[in-house]
Formats: structure tokens, sequence, C-alpha cells
């Protein structure tokens, strides 16, 4: 149940940061993100329901292309005996 | 339309990226998908995420024989619309330019040679080549010297065909799965404690709860959309706590009300603290125990399941029985705990003594639920079963179990960790449903299941998958077969692998689909189909069992696993398997010492001619052909190996395992009611799913009148009092054990300075294998870094992202160093990413394991850090 007040709250005001001077990942991007009365809430599940998801598609284009993979076999095979990483054992 | 469509692929990564760590996104720069060119023909369909146990649903649009959209399916209760920055890429992984699409073997002068060079054949030269390898292999050695090395990322399907072939068919148990990487130290503590395998709880858990402690698990990267329901629970939530115990901070870290950070190996101490707490603050439900809980111990001295001549091996004496436990008294339990005190564990682990009194005081609050969470910080643990069997312990104590809101929660890394390799039996040691080969009862009724003669299943424990690769190393093991996994990326101590596959007498095949660390050092290589190539289905960690159709053909002569599992049977007659076998070290009840027997003779008169293949007898049985293809549940969609075989391969084999559950607390629906549904979490009884397991009011197997059953029937035998106890039932009930702290196997030393520890970030999966061929999840992380103190790259005159050298005694990588980024390590440690095969890590590790669950330590070994 949600609790009082709670609702519109950013987890910038709500959370408690355990340690602000090495603020990462979600946090640190923050600064560049829209000012938060022009975001929407930053609620997971209400952001899927807003519709969110149905914006995230890839749309490749609709005209087949040639695929990638037919073209290489000379490149894979020349990528079989690069031992990059593993010549050394 | 003014957008352009690299414009579209830009703003989609950087919103993905935003929500898969739930946070806000600029409306504006989405894209306007709608205004795509032939939307009205895109045909969309239910599938599942390819990558991690979380089992996220989503929704896929494949147009004129191509995925043109993915997203998340608003409709599956997992992830309710949302997936991470990997899920929005699973059409991606499967359009790399360098995929895999014809058999590649080594040849020299026209033929296959060992030292010859990677040249495309046919499916009839490799399996040709393939089947003279196994039979030359097997006759002169026998089963023991033949091995599939399979995966947590097996569809059902396939997982069941390739035990069935091994273990029914050529009468080898020497299958095992890289789950035995990431899971096995929870099978092996879920079994000792419970009794059966697998949570009690479920995701639902998590809208429901007071508090979340992460041990070992950094959620945030590794189960992002778990931890997006996490973190919409904190804030919704007045009184939710989350804390987070690691051994460096990351980004689990960022919303902790509480972060600690201990000594590598020390948790083992810190829950003893817990419980000592709990015990003497009035935090244990005394009626709960005593009604439904006894208390256990076991041998300390079983080593680190390094190889028998390792000097750490020395002097341990219960190596070999280091799964032994009887029961103990209450008061011996609390006399156990005594040394944990909170100066003692707080100088141990390095965690200040009141932290470790506010963790403590989570638990012992009889009115706070709590949740706790691990992934590998306890299961690749020397110690991963105690680890397993100590937060048990905690919830146990408080009664804080099987409850909506409180419950202990192993997390899994793969898609299918527990639906394939778990409840199907793809360990060395395992039949379906929780079933073992060792057990004449459960040898007999798969036999009757199977159809096959008595005595058929070999009751020997096969060979795990630490020791495969020794036993390749040795010899002993002479063909060995990858499938869905990387293991000579994955494996820890990797140079001593990748030179027993060049180097020795052995056959390697590898079924990938792109050029692996594997792939490349294999003598054979077969193109798959991936995920949305085929049918399938994945079981996730909640035991939710989920099914997807076909979306799309595979590329060339790509095919599926299950395709070259059948096929391969194809080329193998009973009279050359089911004969009688070589099996040294064979000691069992009703078989004569080091010999399978030959059951040729009874095999006939159940009809069977010796020169039937293994296909015709395991897979192609009447029962199977009569279910046929097409079929209306395909809806339209493509099902290339029915095709090819003729019948519905995917749903006759579903037929014949839903029948291994039924009735034990394993229950399966129907094949067509999952592709109906988004899935159902076993065990499922009367069309009704299963939330909560052991609870009365919620699991079917739970009476009424009952409260708890803990009604798992695994070791519930045991000595009381100590080893040589009189047996004791422990029917119902769970154990709490206790288990002490041990040090880990290699610490840092004066030669070997600092702690490497090694793992996961979001952006990247496992080893690389596909999200390195999504260029916008290449370009975001596109090779591994050591992250590293400050202070400790500063005392080495190293700068931020210079090149350096990581090195342990068993092998040395490049790699840039990080002292900021995502994660912040203390002075001591490093870090170091496993998905990039130009930085690869496991060349350093070592391959020490949980005596008990064969698990791997990849957390913890020495290293240095010099510059180039």
């Amino acid at each position: 149940m949600r609790s009082p007040g709670a609702k519109g709250l950013s987890v910038k005001r709500k959370l408690a940061i355990s340690r602000r001077q090495f603020l990462t990942g979600a946090f640190r991007g923050r600064d560049a993100a829209p000012p938060e009365a022009e975001a929407p809430p930053a609620l997971p599940r209400d952001l899927a329901r807003a519709k969110l998801a149905e914006r995230y598609c890839f749309a490749w284009n609709e005209e087949p292309e040639t695929p990638d993979w037919e073209k290489g076999l000379d490149g894979v095979l020349e990528e079989m005996e690069n031992l990059k990483g593993i010549e050394d054992f | 339309m003014s957008q352009t469509r690299r414009d579209f692929l830009k703003n989609a990564v950087a919103t993905s990226v935003a929500g898969s760590i739930g946070i806000s996104v600029p409306v504006n720069a989405l894209a306007q998908v709608d205004e795509w060119r032939g939307k009205e023909n895109w045909k969309w369909d239910k599938t599942v995420c390819r990558f991690c146990g979380v089992g996220c649903g989503i929704m896929m649009a494949t147009n004129k024989g191509r995925i043109v959209s993915v997203k998340g399916d608003p409709e599956s209760p997992v992830n309710r619309g949302l997936t991470c920055i990997k899920g929005y890429f699973n059409a991606k992984i499967l359009y790399g330019e360098d995929r895999l699409t014809k058999p590649l073997l080594r040849k020299k002068n026209g033929v296959y040679d060992k030292n010859g060079k990677f040249t495309p054949v046919s499916w009839d030269e490799a399996f040709d080549v393939m089947t003279a390898k196994f039979k030359e292999y097997y006759a002169e050695h026998g089963p023991a010297s033949v091995s599939i090395f399979g995966s947590g990322q097996y569809t059902i399907d396939e997982g069941y065909a390739a035990a069935k072939f091994m273990k029914a068919g050529v009468r080898s148990n020497n299958i095992d799965p890289n789950a035995r990487h990431c899971m096995a130290s929870a099978v092996a503590g879920f079994i000792q404690t419970f009794g059966i395998d697998e949570p009690p709880g479920c995701y639902d858990d998590i809208e429901q709860t007071d508090a979340v402690v992460c041990w070992g698990a950094n959620m945030a990267e590794c189960h992002p959309i778990l931890w997006s329901r996490v973190t919409d629970r904190k804030i919704k939530h007045e009184p939710m706590q989350i804390v987070n115990l690691s051994t460096y901070g990351n980004r689990t870290s960022d919303i902790a009300d509480l972060e600690m950070i201990f000594e590598p190996q020390t948790d083992l101490a810190i829950m003893n603290f817990i419980a000592r707490y709990m015990i003497e603050n009035g935090g244990m439900n005394q009626k709960f125990v005593d009604k439904h809980c006894a208390f256990a111990a076991g041998p300390t001295d079983i080593g680190y399941g390094l190889p028998d001549d390792h000097p750490l091996e020395q002097g341990q004496s219960m190596r070999s029985k280091a799964g032994a436990h009887w029961t103990i008294t209450f008061e011996e339990f609390k006399q156990n705990l005594e040394p944990y005190t909170a100066k003692y564990v707080s100088d141990l682990s390095g965690v200040p003594e009141e932290k470790l009194v506010a963790l403590a005081k989570l638990y012992t609050d009889p009115k706070r639920k709590v949740v706790s969470f691990w992934t590998m910080g306890f299961n690749q643990h020397t110690r991963g079963t105690w680890v397993n069997e100590q937060i048990y312990m905690i919830h146990l104590l408080g009664g804080k179990i099987s409850t909506p809101g409180s419950g202990a929660f192993s997390l899994t890394g793969q898609p299918s960790a527990c639906g394939t390799a778990r409840e199907v039996g793809t360990f060395a040691h395992r039949l379906p449903a929780d079933m073992v080969v060792a057990n004449p009862d459960h040898r007999a009724k798969a036999e009757k299941l199977w159809h096959l003669p008595s005595k058929t299943l070999n009751p020997k424990v096969g060979t795990h998958a630490v020791q495969m690769v020794r036993d390749l190393r040795s010899g002993k093991v002479k063909f060995f077969w990858a499938m869905v996994t990387n293991p000579f990326q994955d494996f820890a101590n990797a140079n001593e692998w990748l030179r027993a596959a060049r180097e020795k007498d052995n056959f390697i095949v590898v079924s990938d689909c792109y050029p692996t660390v594997s792939a490349k050092v294999a003598d054979l290589v077969l193109p798959v189909a991936m995920i949305y190539e085929k049918w399938g289905a994945y079981g996730n960690a909640e035991r939710r069992t989920q099914h997807w159709r076909q979306q799309v053909t595979a590329p060339g002569d790509a095919k599926g696993d299950l395709w070259q599992i059948l096929e391969f049977s194809k080329r193998f007659k009973l009279a050359e398997v089911w004969k009688e076998q070589p099996l040294p070290g064979l000691a069992a009840d009703g078989f004569e010492d080091g010999k399978l027997p030959d059951v040729l003779a009874e095999a006939k008169k159940m009809g069977y001619d010796p020169e039937q293949t293994l296909y015709e007898v395991l897979f192609a049985r009447p029962e199977y052909k009569s279910v046929r293809w097409p079929d209306p549940i395909a809806d339209g969609h493509p099902n290339d190996i029915a095709e090819d075989f003729g019948f519905f391969v995917h749903k006759a084999l579903w037929n014949e395992y839903q029948k291994f559950g039924t009735g034990n607390g394993h229950d399966l629906a129907d094949f067509d009611t999952y592709h109906r549904m988004r899935g159902l979490r076993w065990p499922v009884v009367n069309g009704r799913e299963t939330q909560w397991r052991y609870r009365e009011g919620y699991d079917p197997y739970v009476k009424p009148g009952q409260d708890f059953h803990f009604y798992g029937k695994a070791l519930k035998k045991i000595p009381a009092g100590g080893p040589k106890g009189e047996p004791v039932a422990l029917d119902g009930k769970a154990k709490i054990f206790f288990r002490p702290y041990a040090p880990a196997a290699e610490s840092p030393d004066a030669e070997y300075d600092l702690w490497l520890c090694t793992g996961r970030v979001l952006e990247h999966w496992h080893s690389g294998t596909m999200t390195k061929r999504v260029p916008e999840l290449n370009r975001a992380v596109p090779y591994a870094k050591c992250y590293m103190h400050p202070a400790d790259a500063e005392a080495r005159g190293i700068a931020q992202h210079e090149e350096v050298v990581v090195e342990s005694r068993r092998g040395k990588v490049k790699a840039r160093v990080e002292t900021n980024g995502r994660n912040s390590v203390p002075k001591g440690l490093i870090f170091v990413p496993w998905f990039d095969e130009n930085v690869l890590i496991n060349k350093l590790t070592l391959d020490n394991t949980c005596p008990i669950s064969k698990e791997t330590d990849y957390k913890k070994c020495a290293a240095r850090v010099r510059k180039v």
C-alpha cells in the first residue's frame, strides 16, 4: 500500500543514499536528466502501464535486408583462427 | 517523419538504459514507432527474455521472416511491461555479422585432423566424424569417457532430450550443466535443509515485505527488473529498508539504507552473529522452531574441492563425506554460536559493530517481514552450501519463511537454471523431478517412464563439471560436447582446460551461435538455432515455467540443439550401447562391480530389436509420433524441428516429462496451457499455481491444520547426535544448520596482495557471446575494466584508465584500470567482469569449489596488479 504523501516523490527526494560522495549508477545521470517537474513519475510499474513499453521498439526496416550472416563465412573462418586473448595459455 | 532510424535507435538505447535502472526518461526523446512502415503487418507474440533467471516476458513482432520489434510484455506478472537494457535487444542477438551458419571441422588434407584448420562441412560429414570419435572412445573406455557439458540455458526440451540420450541411451551420467557454476550451492542448500529443491516463496514477496537484504547479489545490475520492483516498494512503503552486503560497493548500494562491505568469506561469521543476536534478544520464534524444525551440524574438515594432491586438501579427513550431517540439540547449537560476538565478527569482517546490530535487528523484529536475496556471492563460495544453509538458519529461527513478504530467496543467473538444469535433472547425479541416479527406486521410476529394461540406468554419479575438465586434462574424458554454453571462457583456471582441449587426445564438440573462445578451441563446431528460432520453455527463479513459439527461421544451416541431439541419436544402435559396459569404480547393490550389465535380452522381451536406433527407442516412439504437427496451438508459427522429424517433438517430450513431477510436489500443467498463460509456478495442481510452498492455504501439499509442512523427502533420515548416531526421521521438518566460519582457500599475501573478485555488468550477459554482438551494448561497455581503489592505484603509480597486467599464480591478462565508475571497491580488492574474452579473467581464478555442491568460488583468489 502506498504510504501517505509518497505519490509523486522522486527517488532523489525520498530515499536515503548511503554514500553520497560515491554516487554511481542510477544517480550518476540525474544531473543530466530533465527537471523533475517535466519527467513522468519514476515508478517503473507506472511507467510501463503508461504505455512506455509500447515505444520501445527496434523498428527494423520493413524491407528484408540481405542478412549479414550470408556475407560472413570467410570472416568467420578468419575470426575462428584469431586467438587474441586466449593464445598465451 | 523527421527522425532517422539511427536517431531512433540512439534514443531507444538512452531511454532503455534509463528505464532499466528506474530513473526518469524524457518523453519527447522517444521514437514514434507507429509511424514506421508496415506496422499493420507485424505479427506479435509473447516470448521470454533470453538472459538472466528473472524470466521477464517480452512481446516480439515479426514481419517477413525477421524480428522487427521487441517490448516488455505488460501482461507478464514478472516484469509488467519493463525489460532491462539487455532485454530490449533480444532480437539483435540473432543478427550478429559473424553468426555461425555451417558446421566447421578441423581438417588437413581433406580429412579431420586435430591440428587442422576449420573447414565448412555438411551436417552428414560433421555427424560422421563426431559419431566415429564418440564410438572410438566409448568402445575402448566405456561410458565414463564421454561427456556433455550442458546448460541452464538449454530449453527444457533440449535438456530433457540431452539427459535422456546420455543417461538412458549411452548409459553415461557424465552430463553436467554450467548451472554447476551458478546454482549448485543453492541446490545443495535447499536439498539439505528442506529435502526438495527451489525457493519456497516467489517474487510477490517483494510487494509485501518490509525489508530486502541482498547478500552477495548486485541486483541493480544483475537482476535489474526485480530491482525495479524493490525500488518501487521502497518508494511506496515507508517502513521498507534495504541492506546491501557485499565485498565491494556497487549500484545496489545506491538506494540502500545500510551498506555493509565485508572482508571476503566472512559472511559465514556475520550470519552466525545474527543467529546469536536473535536468540539472545527474543528473535527466535520458539513455537515455529519446535514444531517445524530440527537442528543439525556436519563435519568441518572438508577441504576446498581442489585436486587430491593440492596442499590445501591434505589432512582434510572428511573431504569425501562433506555432505554428511546429523542432528544436534538446541543447546549445542547455541553453544556453537557463542564465539560469534559482535566484536569478534566486526574484527573479522571489518563491518562496524553498530551495522551488524542494525542488520540483526531487522531479522529479530517479529513484526518486520524480511526477504533475503542472494546470488553468486553466496553460491560461488568454497562454503557455498553452508552459507545457503545459514540464511535458512536465520529465517527459520525467526519463522520468517514461506509467508507472504518473508522468505529466503535464491536468485538464479540463467534463464532456465531452475527449469532445465535442476527440474529436468541435467546434473551428473540427477534425474527429472528431484530424483537421483544413486537411488534404486528413482531409477526404477525413470526406467518405467522411459520404457527401459531394468538396470539400463547407471547408478554411479557422473563427473561434475569441474571434474569433467580435470578429467579432460588427465585423459579420462575423451569426448566433450558443450551445448549452449562457453566453458573455455567460463571455467576457473582456464589455461589448464584450454591446454587440455588443444593438446590432449580428445574430441571437443561445441554447439554455438558465434565464434566464442570455446568454438575456437573445439575440433568440431555445430551452428545452432537461437532462442526465437525454435520452440522452447524456460523455468525461472520463482518456479515459473514459461513456453514460447518459434518466431523466425535460423540462418543458413544452423539447427536447434534438440535437432542435433535427436539426429546424433539416430547413429547409435541398441546393440552398441545396451550391451555390457565397463564402468570403473561402479559399486552398487544389484550391480557387478565395475560393470553395467547387458540389458539387450530384457530389451528384446520388451519388443525392442538390437538393430533399432536410440532415436527410435528414446524419441520416435509411437506415442511421440502420435503428437501431430501442425497443431492449432502454433497459431501460424513455424516449427522447423517438427517439420524435419514429422511430429510435434516439443509437445511429445513435454507430455512425457510432465509425468515425472505429477503427485510429488513438482506438478506441471499441460503443454497447451502454458502457451495460453504467462507462465505458471509449480506445483500446478488442479489448474492452480503455487506462490508459497510449505504453507497451509497456499500449497496444495499442505493439509488443513498443518500450518507449515516441509514435505521434501530427501535426506530426512539422518544420524541423531553425531555422525555415528542412530538414524532419526525428520518428516515434515526443515533443518537449522550450524555452520562455522572457515577462511578462504587462497587469500592475499606478500606476493599476490589483492583479492580478485569477478562478476557481471548490466550491459553484458555471461561470456558476452550474445550481448557483445549488439552494437549498442558493445559500445556501452566495450571491454572489461579492472575496478580498483584509487589509493591502491596510486600506490602502484597507476593512472585512471591505464592498461595494466593483472596476474595470479595461474595466469595473467591485460586490462584498463577504473578507479571510479559504477563500483567502488575497497582497498585491497579488485573487481574484473568476465564477459570479455579479450580480458579472459578466468585464466587467473582458482578452481576451488564448495566440497558439497562442487560449485566454483569465482569471488576470491589472490592476484596482483602492475604496470605494463
